[in-house]
């Protein structure tokens, strides 16, 4: 688990954190997102140990970022906005170098190596000079690069800028993978359809205050207390309107580009029970689907609300 | 940390290797060096002379490619990785600070000093072969215990130059950097191109000893020959230059304490310059505290070139946090440097005292001046640090250095004809013999530091606190 409590870190000019405290559960992948100059790198850089801040903790499965950094550094693993590569070196050699430096045992050094090639798909490039390597899977080397050790944390800052969509959706698998594994991921971004994909938690900065960190995707809606669905019926749809509203448990209801939105109070059990009260009662359902925010939506709604 | 980890199993230095000792450079450098003597010879021309050529050829080599090519690779070995973003990688590597010490220093440089393990030897042979009537003990000393100290002095160069990459806060933008790191080297091989040129040209039996002149060296009166002192003298700096360079990467992993090391290389120094002008204590000859000078030019020079870090500043005063914990995230070299100049200088006083020798009043007037100094440009420095941008820090610096140590006293030399108001040049025993100078001398630069601290560092205080 990340647990972080009133950070707080001061540029000369300005606070670049102001009172930032989250806690991100081991195994998920939260995404952090604000626009620029918020201080997602520089929240990054402390989560990695690389600066230091004014005030707080921060805390990597019990280990205080900030008083035991190089123990910290042996658990995660950091790619950074702007990463480097050695371009004199193969992407093997790489690989081994970082496996040799974050203490890999020798004898399993050799499969890390193959395992990490392959989960990034980069197995036909070993034997490449790095130099030789296109943008993506140069990204990709990097990501490599930190996680051979196979640590606990895993920090991304922008690991999909540059990339194509083909190469974007490969990385948003990859990380998915790494969950799987029992790896805690932070991820920031500013392609919120990509981080969409594979993020679970959400965590929005601005100005240096974090505004809400939240759990997204089905599992939200499961525990939320009302349900909106959209409703797509045959034909009658305007006196569907007017029955539903009567109906017990629907907060609201309205006709929306011949769709009809319905707000619902309860969970899953309220949910089924509508429907199936609709087709008893004979609606001609075409379509019945719980609407979910989209990570963009629910970005913009709470940078704006700030505002 | 044990050996193995330093060297066989340093994955820094197995990188380095690497990439530096390639095949082609391992075979093809002896090669081409052997090739290079071997041409001096073919004319037709007394054996001396030739050799004397072939000497000149090996030493060219040498100080470009060993001092002035494999200094400028230190030196860019760790601002290379900043500029192309893999250091922060390295950072967070589970590597020591000693890894990356070693690695960097006999790793970056591994071709540089492989070259020079090619030509030292070539050179040492040249040596035998030309002074074939010295005594066997001369020749052998020169010829091993010259190279040997050339390839240490090469080593500490590196380090040093690997070190100096983390005094700034910003490197791979520095023009100081840039500067730093052309000129070290360049001024070492001029340096020592100058003794060689001597030895190689005008003298050729005078290769006794780098030191200007050659001769014996008496070091807290002991007699020392001059290449044996050489040896020992780099055999002493080469461990505190890695040592340095192991402290400034601890600092860099984020592992920093206090900056103990530095006031104890500071105590070495003053213990190991001391050593040519005698002990304090010795009442047969008045001894200046020659030992206090390198420390108070140390200081001086940390002032004009250090960056103080507004936050670091405001760390180290903010009220909160144990005294420890904002002395290792805040405390300036410069001001380390200047506390343990007048902690030394007040025990050689008292030494001074004790024994009642009359150097006693030199040192007390050299410190009090020295004090008061600093103090004033201590307080105009760090106003520098807190109200000017980084970017103009430096020439700001240098404005100002110009302006209170030339400007002014060249000022008041035309007017008042005296420059000891602005300039504590009270070992000049001649000072001494006036009491009333010397109160003058203290008493204008104690006003200016009082005024310097009354204006200026409560307004580089608001700026902190604002910061």
């Amino acid at each position: 688990m990340i647990r972080v409590t009133d950070l707080v870190f001061r540029y000369p000019s300005h606070l670049a954190l102001d009172g930032v405290s989250f806690e991100l559960p081991r195994g998920s992948i939260g995404a952090l997102v604000g626009p620029n100059g918020a201080g997602k790198t520089t929240l990054m850089r402390c989560l990695a140990g690389l600066a230091r801040p004014w005030r707080g903790s921060i805390e990597l499965s019990g280990i205080d970022v900030v008083a035991s950094p190089r123990e910290a550094h042996r658990r995660l693993g950091f790619l950074q906005d702007f990463f480097g590569v050695w371009s004199d070196m193969t992407v093997e050699h790489c690989l081994l170098h970082f496996a040799r430096a974050q203490h890999v045992p020798r004898e399993r050094i050799s499969r890390s190596i193959e395992q990490t090639l392959a989960l990034l798909g980069l197995a036909d490039k070993a034997s490449a000079l790095s130099s030789h390597l296109s943008r993506g899977q140069r990204q990709r080397l990097a990501i490599g690069q930190a996680i051979i050790h196979r640590p606990e944390f895993l920090i991304l800052d922008e690991p999909a800028s540059g990339l194509d969509p083909e190469a974007r959706i490969e990385l948003g698998r990859a990380f998915l993978r790494l969950r799987e594994e029992g790896m805690t991921l932070l991820v920031s971004s500013h392609i919120l359809a990509e981080l969409d994909q594979y993020a679970d938690r959400l965590l929005v900065i601005q100005a240096g205050k974090l505004l809400q960190s939240e759990r997204l995707m089905g599992a939200a809606a499961k525990i939320a207390a009302h349900r909106d669905l959209d409703i797509l019926l045959a034909d009658a749809t305007a006196s569907w309107v007017e029955r539903l509203s009567g109906w017990e448990g629907v907060e609201s209801v309205r006709e929306h580009q011949g769709c009809i939105q319905v707000r619902l109070e309860g969970g899953d059990a309220e949910q089924s029970g509508l429907l199936a009260r609709l087709v008893s009662e004979g609606a001609p359902v075409l379509e019945f689907r719980l609407r979910e925010d989209s990570l963009q939506d629910r970005y913009l709604q709470l940078v704006r609300g700030r505002a | 940390m044990n050996l193995s980890e330093l060297f066989p199993n340093n994955p820094e230095l197995r990188r380095n290797l690497s990439l530096e000792l390639t095949s082609g450079r391992l075979l093809w450098t002896p090669v081409f060096l052997l090739i290079a003597v071997g041409l001096c010879f073919l004319p037709d021309a007394p054996m001396a002379d030739l050799t004397r050529i072939a000497q000149w050829v090996v030493v060219v080599v040498w100080l470009a490619g060993g001092v002035v090519w494999g200094g400028l690779r230190a030196a860019q070995s760790v601002r290379t990785e900043r500029m192309e973003r893999t250091w922060d990688s390295q950072r967070l590597t589970a590597m020591s600070a000693g890894q990356l010490a070693v690695g960097k220093v006999f790793g970056a440089t591994a071709h540089n000093l492989y070259l020079q393990a090619v030509l030292l030897p070539i050179w040492g042979g040249l040596f035998l072969l030309r002074l074939q009537d010295a005594p066997l003990e001369t020749s052998l000393r020169t010829a091993l215990v010259v190279p040997a100290t050339l390839l240490a002095g090469s080593a500490t160069l590196y380090a040093l130059m690997v070190a100096q990459s983390f005094l700034e806060t910003d490197p791979v933008r520095s023009a100081r950097s840039t500067l730093f790191s052309f000129g070290v080297p360049l001024v070492s091989a001029v340096y020592l191109a100058s003794h060689f040129w001597r030895d190689l040209l005008v003298d050729p039996d005078g290769l006794r000893s780098l030191i200007p002149g050659g001769e014996d060296v008496s070091w807290w009166g002991i007699e020392i020959a001059g290449p044996e002192f050489q040896l020992a003298s780099v055999c002493m700096f080469l461990p505190w230059a890695m040592f340095g360079l192991w402290r400034a990467l601890r600092r860099d992993l984020q592992e920093a304490d206090f900056p103990w090391a530095w006031p104890v290389f500071l105590l070495f120094l003053g213990v190991y310059v001391q050593g040519f002008a005698g002990w304090p204590g010795d009442s047969s000859k008045a001894v200046a505290p020659v030992g206090l000078i390198p420390l108070a030019l140390l200081g001086w020079g940390f002032l004009l070139t250090e960056n103080l870090d507004p936050m670091g500043l405001r760390r180290l005063l903010d009220a909160s946090g144990s005294w420890l914990e904002r002395l290792r995230s805040g405390l300036p070299l410069s001001w380390l440097t200047l506390a343990t100049l007048a902690v030394l200088g007040l025990f050689a006083c008292g030494g001074y005292m004790l024994s009642g020798s009359r150097g006693a009043s030199e040192i007390a007037v050299f410190l009090a001046g020295s004090s008061l100094l600093a103090l004033r440009d201590l307080a105009l420095f760090s106003w520098i640090s807190c109200r000017v941008a980084v970017g103009r820090q430096g020439l700001s610096r240098m404005a100002l250095a110009v302006g209170v140590h030339v400007f002014l006293p060249v000022m008041l030399l035309l007017v008042v004809g005296d420059t000891r108001l602005v300039w504590p040049s009270t070992l000049d025993p001649e000072a001494l013999n006036g009491s009333s100078k010397i109160l003058l001398n203290l008493g204008s630069l104690g006003l200016q530091a009082v005024l310097a601290w009354a204006i200026l560092v409560p307004a580089s205080w608001k700026r902190v606190r604002e910061a």
